[in-house]
């Protein structure tokens, strides 16, 4: 017969071989989980990828600002519609139209526009009303170097719907040194 | 509202507005305005190394009627003499009045009159 001391050291050893991979298993597990929280940043952007380009803080911070947990939704409706190349970085045309009706029942109620590395990403903020009859505004911004510009659109039922385009810049236009 | 505004508002040129010359009731109009401004973004320097000091324009208010139909809030990422164009909706009303005011609180505001037929 196996006394007590021998049959503790069986039991730790079964424990060790059961526990030990299951354990190391379980912590890759967790560590991979928060690699992948890390990564995306906090944001939250629903169907749109934005994991593999280049953005500022400032950018992440502002889009939460108006986002505020929200899951934006890429459709062909909202288009962001700026030129792929720019010479002079301190005058970009925009366009930003909403296909979408204009009605006090619904309506868009917001636009909102920011750059991923200018030194201010917040670029402009629209509120519309029934009023305006059409959901399209255009103005010109400034660019600081090649970068993607978002665009984001707020509807009455409370959805937001994001575009977004690459612009490359020749001069850039914030007059940074 | 309106009093409340004309009371500092200073009645210049600097604005410019472009609307159809003839509209009707129900028509949705395209509205082009353009206020002549520096729009400096406080990072640039002088030729002395100073920075020179940050001056944009901050909001663009448009009243239809004696209602805001439509207001934008601006940042230092747009352009210097900022223009803005939007589409609005004709009712009976010809009254637009078009306010632009600055981060030090100056407005600017024009009003126009649409050609209504």
């Amino acid at each position: 017969m196996r006394n007590d001391n021998q049959r503790i050291a069986i039991l730790s050893r079964r424990l060790f071989c059961l526990k030990g991979p299951s354990a190391f298993i379980l912590f890759n597990f967790l560590q991979q989980k928060a690699f992948a929280y890390n990564n995306q940043d906090d944001l939250r952007l629903g169907s749109f990828n934005i994991a593999n380009k280049l953005y500022s803080d400032q950018f992440s911070t502002d889009l939460g600002k108006i986002l505020q947990g929200a899951e934006p939704l890429a459709d062909d409706i909202f288009k962001l519609d700026i030129s792929e190349f720019a010479e002079n970085g301190s005058i970009v045309p925009f366009k930003m139209a909403v296909n979408h009706p204009m009605n006090t029942i619904e309506y868009v109620k917001a636009l909102h526009l920011i750059s991923t590395l200018n030194p201010n990403a917040w670029v402009a903020s629209f509120v519309l009303t029934p009023q305006c009859g059409k959901a399209e505004i255009s103005g010109r911004m400034r660019l600081a170097k090649t970068q993607d510009v978002y665009a984001l659109a707020y509807l009455s039922k409370g959805q937001f719907l994001i575009s977004s385009q690459k612009v490359e810049v020749l001069i850039g236009g914030c007059g940074m040194e | 509202m309106v009093a409340e505004w004309n009371k500092k508002t200073d009645f210049t040129d600097t604005i410019r507005v472009k609307i159809p010359d003839e509209c009707q009731v129900g028509d949705i109009i395209e509205l082009r305005t353009l206020i002549k401004h520096p729009m400096e973004t406080g990072n640039r320097k002088n030729s002395s190394g100073q920075i020179i000091p940050k001056n944009i324009i901050k909001y663009l208010k448009i009243m239809y009627d004696k209602q805001i139909i439509f207001s934008a809030e601006f940042g230092s990422g747009i352009s210097e003499n900022p223009y803005i164009s939007f589409y609005m909706k004709v009712d009976d009303s010809p009254n637009v009045l078009i306010v632009w005011e600055d981060d030090r609180g100056t407005q600017w505001s024009k009003e126009i009159l649409l050609n209504i037929i």
